[in-house]
């Protein structure tokens, strides 16, 4: 008789555990007791092993492949799986964080992540102190014996949204999570895990776009112009690569080539930026201008779960188009980040009591 | 332990998620202060929405006569 088990998509979740060792478990020592964060997803999606399978049609084998004649590779691979969720205060940290690798701290606690073509780590892979450089163990689970853990997981590209017509304002973080740990080993990732700790429950703390008293930007003659929002994206992409090859055939390193960071920007058409001059953003386009660009959640102190400041320095990188609505004409500024002398690309800093060590 | 609700901090609070009862919390909202269990108090500074009380006290003693 068939089985008559079910296994509805919210049975299943995923948490992330910063690893002491790039790339080792924290618990391999059968089930695992690590206490993961829970991460506040819907539907935690399945990592996805990337790794090589050849299939090959050799001569004298007829019209048809032979079973023998299949290689598959788990060494030097990858996994990746994707994930979307509404930012919370640690969530957002430590997303940011695992794609941008770099960190500071201050207070009790500011968490400050800039991507400045400077600091930010070009390879992970020696030793981690503090928390620093960032990876993490990842479980998957759905049911004791079934877990998946996948070790060295950092984040490749991030994409940080806030649309006062969508989730109610809330911002929400999408990206994927990336592995070069792709030969299941009982030390590193391994798969039929069962893991039997006491993970650490999500937030309930989020950030509202509405909540934002800073929106300035600067607009072709004037500076830090306050615009009316209807919705932001950033996008930051570290490129990472594995490279080397450990005695598993699992990464010896990663590597961040370019951190990319795009973007665009939906605001209103009035007085503060139009068509005319001293505030035209045709203007700011066809001149090539750096702009700074301002989003405070709260009022700007970042003290307070649920507060964060994004600065950016951008650059159009298209004819500003327009997005039309019952509430009027929009303009759709599509940017890129740029580093602008000693001011940062991108930089983001939010709130969370608790030390990197804590994640 | 005393503390001080910071107006413009606790409008982001789940009332569902956290030990301080909801009557206290709406007192919190107004910039009240209370006094409520050590343990739900360090929850709310650690989310930086309320900040410790004054807690001196008046050591001024009236003189009596005699």
């Amino acid at each position: 008789m068939a089985d008559t088990r079910v296994v509805p998509i919210s049975g299943i979740q995923y948490g992330l555990k910063a690893e002491t060792s790039f790339g080792v478990g924290l618990d391999s020592s059968g089930a695992d007791t690590t206490a993961y964060l829970t991460q506040p997803v819907v539907q935690a999606q399945k990592p996805t092993f990337n790794i090589l399978r050849e299939s090959r049609l050799l001569s004298g084998r007829g019209s048809v492949k032979n079973a023998a004649d299949t290689v598959v590779n788990a060494r030097g691979g990858t996994v990746t799986m994707p994930f979307e969720m509404l930012a919370t205060p640690r969530t957002l940290a430590q997303h940011c964080l695992l794609v941008g690798q770099e960190s500071g701290t201050s207070g009790s606690t500011l968490h400050e992540m800039e991507i400045d073509g400077s600091s930010n780590s070009t390879s992970i892979g020696g030793t981690i102190s503090s928390g620093i450089p960032h990876s993490c163990n990842l479980a998957y689970y759905p049911t004791a014996g079934e877990g998946i853990k996948v070790a060295g997981v950092i984040v490749s590209d991030l994409t940080i949204s806030g649309d006062v017509a969508a989730n109610n304002g809330l911002v929400s973080i999408s990206g994927n999570y990336f592995s070069g740990f792709s030969n299941p080993v009982s030390t590193a990732s391994c798969l039929e895990q069962t893991f039997s700790g006491t993970w650490v429950a999500r937030e309930s703390t989020y950030f509202n776009v509405l909540d934002a008293d800073t929106r300035t930007l600067d607009i072709d003659d004037a500076t830090s112009q306050t615009f009316i929002m209807k919705s932001f994206n950033f996008n930051i992409v570290n490129n990472v690569n594995r490279v080397g090859f450990d005695t598993n055939g699992n990464a010896e390193a990663y590597v961040f080539p370019e951190y990319a960071i795009t973007g665009d920007l939906t605001i209103k058409w009035d007085d503060e930026f139009d068509y005319g001059a001293a505030n035209n953003v045709i203007q700011d386009f066809i001149d090539g201008d750096t702009l700074s660009l301002a989003i405070n959640i709260g009022d700007g102190t970042v003290s307070s779960e649920g507060e964060c400041n994004i600065a950016a320095e951008i650059q159009y990188t298209g004819d500003p188009g327009q997005d039309i609505s019952e509430s009027g004409v929009f303009h759709s500024l599509a940017f890129e980040c740029v580093q602008n002398s000693s001011t940062e690309a991108f930089k983001i800093t939010t709130f969370k009591n608790e030390a990197v060590t804590a994640w | 332990m005393k503390i001080k609700g910071k107006i413009s901090k606790l409008h982001r609070v789940n009332p569902n998620t956290i030990q301080c009862e909801v009557a206290i919390l709406s007192k919190l909202k107004d910039g009240e202060t209370v006094d409520i269990p050590e343990k739900a108090a360090k929850e709310l500074l650690n989310m930086g929405v309320v900040e410790k009380a004054d807690n001196k006290t008046n050591n001024k003693r009236s003189l009596k006569n005699g």
